[in-house]
Order: C-alpha cells, then sequence, then structure tokens
C-alpha cells in the first residue's frame, strides 16, 4: 500500500532543502562582490535578488525545523532532485536580466546548462556579456560538477548525508564519513584551482599577450568549465579563440582533472597509488579513448578532413579529448563538426555516449559501467561455451579485488539502457522536428550524458518542445535517474496514497 | 578540527602536492597526445 506523506515528510524535505539553498545563496555572494569590484552595477542589483531569493527560500526551509531531523532515502533522493530542480530557476535570474535572451525560457536553458556540466548555450551575444555575469555562469558549472549537495555536506554535516550524497550520482565514498568525502572533494578543487588557473593565467599573460587581469580572468574562468567538464567559455567561439596549441595542452589538464574519480584523486594522493593503473575504471577509460581515437582519426584520414598530420592530431585529438571527458569545448565551428561524417562522427559519438569516471565531474554512462557491461558480457560468453555444471565466478579490481554479482550487473545494466533510452528520447524529438537522424543523435547524446559540443542544432532559435526535452535530458543524466525516479515515486504517493 | 594528515592539505605542503597531481595530468596528456601522433602519422602515410 501506498503511504501518502505527512506534513513531517514536507517539513524535513523543506528542512534540508533550507540549509541548501544558504548555501548557494553564499556562493551567489562571489558574483556579488565581483560586479561591485568590477562596477557592473546592473549585474549587481539582478545577483542582490537571486541572493535574497535564495536566503528567503533558506531561511524559510530551516524554520521549518522538523522534530526528527532524521533525512531517510525517499526524503533524500527527493530533496536532491528538488535542488536541482529550484536552484537552476533561481540562478537563472540574473542570466535572464542581462538582456542576453530572448525568453525566460532561453535563460532557464543556459542556467540547467551551466549547473549539469553540459554547455549547450542559446545565448546571444556573449561576447560582450558582462564580466561578473560570465564568470556567474563558469561558476555555476563548477559548483554543479563538484555537486551543489556536495557543497552544502561540506558546510553541514548530520544523519542522511549519505542519501544526499548518492543521489547527486556519486557512487562512492573513499573516505569514512560523507562530510570528510566531501571536504576532500573540496580541496582536490581547491588546489587543482590555484594551480591550473596559475598556469592558464600565464600562458595567457606570456603567450598569448593578454593584459594580466585579462589572462587572469580567461584563466578562471577557463578552469571553472574545464574542472568541472562543463565546456562554457568565455567567449563565442570557446577554445578556438586562443588559437593557442600551448593554452589548449594546459587547459586539457584541467580535463583530465575533472574526468578523473575523486577515488583516482585520492589513491594518487594518499595511496595505494597502484591502484591509480590496476583499476578496471582506468583501464576501462584508457582503452575505449584509444579505440574512439583511432577511429575518429582513421575517419578523418579516409575523408581527408585535414591535410597535415599536425592539423589532423591537434583538431582530431582535442575535439575527441573534450567528448570523451564530457566538457564540450571545441576548437572548431558547430558546421565544421556536422561535416565530420562517416567513421569520425561515430567515434566522437560513442565516446560522449560512454563518457568519463564514476563519481567524477564527468557525465555519460561511465567508465567504471562500461567496464562491468564488458565483464558481464564475457561471462556470458563463457558459460555458454563452458558445460552446464561449470561454474563461472567472475572478479575485477577496483580499490581491491571484488566480485561480480549478479545484483551488481543488473544495476549497472539498467542505468546503461536508461541512458541509452535517454539517448533515443532526444534524437527521436529531434527527428520529428525534421533534424536529420545523425544531428539529431549527436546533439541527443551532447545533451544527455552533459558535454556541450554542439553540430548546430542547439542555438536561439531551436523549437521550444525541444529545449525543454534537452533540460530534461541534462537534468536526468546528471543525476543518473535514482533522484528522478524517488521525486516521481514520492508525488505519486503523495496523489493516490493513504 | 583537522587532522595532522589533513593539514598537509594547507599552505605550502597542498600547493606543492597539486602541483605533483598537475604534473602527473599533464604526463597524461602528453602521452594521449604522442599516441595520437602516431596514429596520425600511421593513418596519413596510409592514405
Amino acid at each position: 500500500m501506498l503511504i501518502r506523506p505527512v506534513g513531517e515528510d514536507f517539513r524535513v524535505i523543506g528542512f534540508y532543502l533550507g540549509r541548501i539553498f544558504l548555501v548557494v545563496a553564499a556562493a551567489g555572494l562571489l558574483p556579488l562582490a565581483w560586479a561591485a569590484a568590477a562596477g557592473e552595477w546592473h549585474p549587481f542589483g539582478s545577483f542582490l535578488v537571486m541572493v535574497g531569493l535564495f536566503s528567503l527560500l533558506g531561511v524559510g526551509g530551516v524554520k521549518l525545523a522538523p522534530e526528527d531531523h532524521q533525512l531517510d532515502w525517499s526524503h533524500g533522493m527527493v530533496v536532491v532532485a528538488l535542488t536541482w530542480l529550484i536552484v537552476p530557476v533561481i540562478a537563472a535570474v540574473p542570466l535572464l536580466a542581462s538582456g542576453h535572451f530572448g525568453s525566460p525560457l532561453d535563460a532557464l536553458f543556459d542556467s540547467v546548462s551551466g549547473l549539469t556540466t553540459t554547455g549547450l548555450s542559446v545565448m546571444s551575444d556573449l561576447d560582450h556579456l558582462a564580466s561578473s555575469l560570465n564568470f556567474w555562469r563558469h561558476l555555476l558549472q563548477f559548483l554543479g560538477g563538484l555537486g551543489i549537495i556536495i557543497a552544502a555536506l561540506t558546510v553541514f554535516a548530520g544523519a542522511g548525508g549519505i542519501t544526499l550524497y548518492f543521489g547527486e550520482g556519486r557512487g562512492e565514498r573513499f573516505l569514512p564519513s560523507v562530510t570528510s568525502t566531501a571536504r576532500f572533494i573540496w580541496r582536490v578543487a581547491v588546489l587543482h584551482l590555484f594551480v591550473v588557473v596559475g598556469a592558464l593565467t600565464l600562458v595567457g599573460w606570456i603567450v598569448l599577450g593578454f593584459d594580466l587581469d585579462r589572462a587572469a580572468f580567461h584563466g578562471i574562468t577557463m578552469f571553472l568549465a574545464g574542472f568541472s567538464t562543463g565546456g562554457f567559455a568565455p567567449q563565442s567561439t570557446s577554445i578556438g579563440y586562443y588559437h593557442s596549441a600551448v593554452f589548449e595542452a594546459v587547459a586539457a589538464v584541467s580535463m583530465v582533472a575533472g574526468v578523473m574519480s575523486f577515488g583516482l584523486h585520492h589513491s594518487l594522493w594518499r595511496g595505494p597509488r597502484r591502484d591509480a593503473l590496476a583499476n578496471l575504471e582506468t583501464r576501462t577509460i584508457l582503452s575505449t579513448f584509444g579505440l574512439t581515437l583511432l577511429l575518429t582519426i582513421l575517419g578523418l584520414a579516409a575523408t581527408a578532413t585535414f591535410t597535415s598530420v599536425s592539423g589532423l592530431t591537434r583538431q582530431g585529438f582535442f575535439q575527441l579529448f573534450s567528448a570523451h571527458t564530457t566538457t564540450g569545448w571545441s576548437t572548431i565551428s558547430p558546421t565544421e563538426l556536422s561535416n565530420w561524417g562517416g567513421l569520425a562522427f561515430a567515434g566522437m559519438a560513442i565516446a560522449m555516449a560512454l563518457g568519463g569516471m564514476g563519481s567524477s565531474t564527468a557525465g555519460g554512462v561511465k567508465s567504471l559501467r562500461v567496464g562491468l557491461t564488458l565483464k558481464a558480457v564475457v561471462n556470458q560468453v563463457r558459460q555458454a561455451i563452458l558445460p552446464e555444471r561449470a561454474v563461472v565466478g567472475i572478479s575485477y579490481y577496483q580499490s581491491g579485488v571484488r566480485h561480480l554479482t549478479h545484483d551488481v550487473v543488473v544495476a549497472v545494466m539498467t542505468i546503461s539502457l536508461l541512458y541509452v533510452a535517454l539517448y533515443l528520447l532526444g534524437a527521436g524529438v529531434g527527428m520529428a522536428y525534421g533534424i536529420p537522424l545523425e544531428l539529431a543523435l549527436f546533439e541527443s547524446v551532447s545533451a544527455s550524458a552533459t558535454i556541450g559540443l554542439s553540430v548546430g542544432v542547439t542555438d536561439p532559435s531551436m523549437p521550444v518542445m525541444l529545449q525543454i526535452v534537452y533540460m530534461l535530458q541534462m537534468w536526468a543524466g546528471r543525476l543518473e535517474f535514482l533522484a528522478l525516479f524517488s521525486l516521481l515515486g514520492f508525488l505519486y504517493s503523495w496523489v493516490r496514497g493513504k | 578540527m583537522t587532522s595532522p594528515r589533513d593539514r598537509r592539505w594547507l599552505g605550502i605542503h597542498g600547493l606543492m602536492g597539486g602541483s605533483v597531481m598537475f604534473v602527473i595530468e599533464g604526463v597524461t596528456v602528453v602521452g594521449l597526445v604522442v599516441a595520437a601522433l602516431l596514429i596520425s602519422s600511421l593513418l596519413m602515410a596510409i592514405f
């Protein structure tokens, strides 16, 4: 029998939502301060409204103070799902007020795209956007990549944190408590911030000849988008704006840091370091990267898209690297990318669909699931070949030797199939609007796996329904379905429960 | 409260650690670029 949620359930959910909104309000103070420092008073006003709204909701939620603060599994999942629904709406306020969007839906699209670390955009005239707003777009990606909940868990601990942690698409906890894991994640991010922003700023200043403050602005924004594998860039021509292989290489380092699982960061930092290469996840992502790279370069070489080895290597490698890490930066235009037909296009689409490592800032099916799926398939084949009575056990190494159980296989296959269904959903809707299959599928995978590479389908004139479908895909893809289904179940039991 | 192990993340030790991570990630990028260069050279020679 379905049990209808009662007042106390809503108070618990409201209380935790309130705490999270207060943390997001604090994050909103950064672009507010930026706008004040830069003398951008119009954005300053809109940031003030945004921070005020988050604070109001936050204080209102905290005041609900339920008698029992215990957050059970379904409450936690609903909190995560609602957080990721409400935060983009309020975060879109400064974007909408900027005048760079044709409608509130367009502003919401960029806000969702930012928070989910996708990077698709329907903004007009990005090159003349106020610097504080540009910073906010990139900060949204950083916040979304690390996780809004992770940010909140760093600040407040408490019962139920583990539900919130897993609800945000995190699959592993490598320290004893969720709070210490969340703090570790933030430490990794902050250390990379100092080092990578420093390196990008130096390249901008010395190699590109930017003024120091301009170099620092580009260094900060590109790091925020790269580490979160988000793919926004301060200029409309993405990373191609810099025309610099050195800048691209340093930016690629931030993508590597972002695509690595935080468990792997932990292994590299605190040991055992052998885990870094022994883990199934690392081996899978290196293998799939190699195979898709071969496919892409083979396609480009066969069609003579580039005439020199250096051009083929630089463009082929960077686009594929950006796709597989789910970042979405591009050194070529959407039109040029859409002309990559055949094998190159397939290599890119497969890389995007597979995505990065689990418990990282990347999207897609995730390497561990891909590796486990392949192991399960091999196991099935072995069982078919061997005598009927033979018992075939299968194990794998992922921070220790583990056995591949039936439950794990079912869980992995379910999520992987849901991703495939999500990819097909957007492709189907795109085709209904007359977009060719190849392009519709590419853009759909790009939205669902939170990549951001575009073949020109996403632009300010795109159909409203397609825009809404892409937003849903980004949301479901980022949260890996669990929180989405919990929210639907909660709503259903509210309506039909007794 | 931070443990002694946590404190290693702070200050100069943290920055040194971050720099080491930067080098490891940089070496990964260079390795992948070299692999891409080899594949490109081979395939350009074939086609």
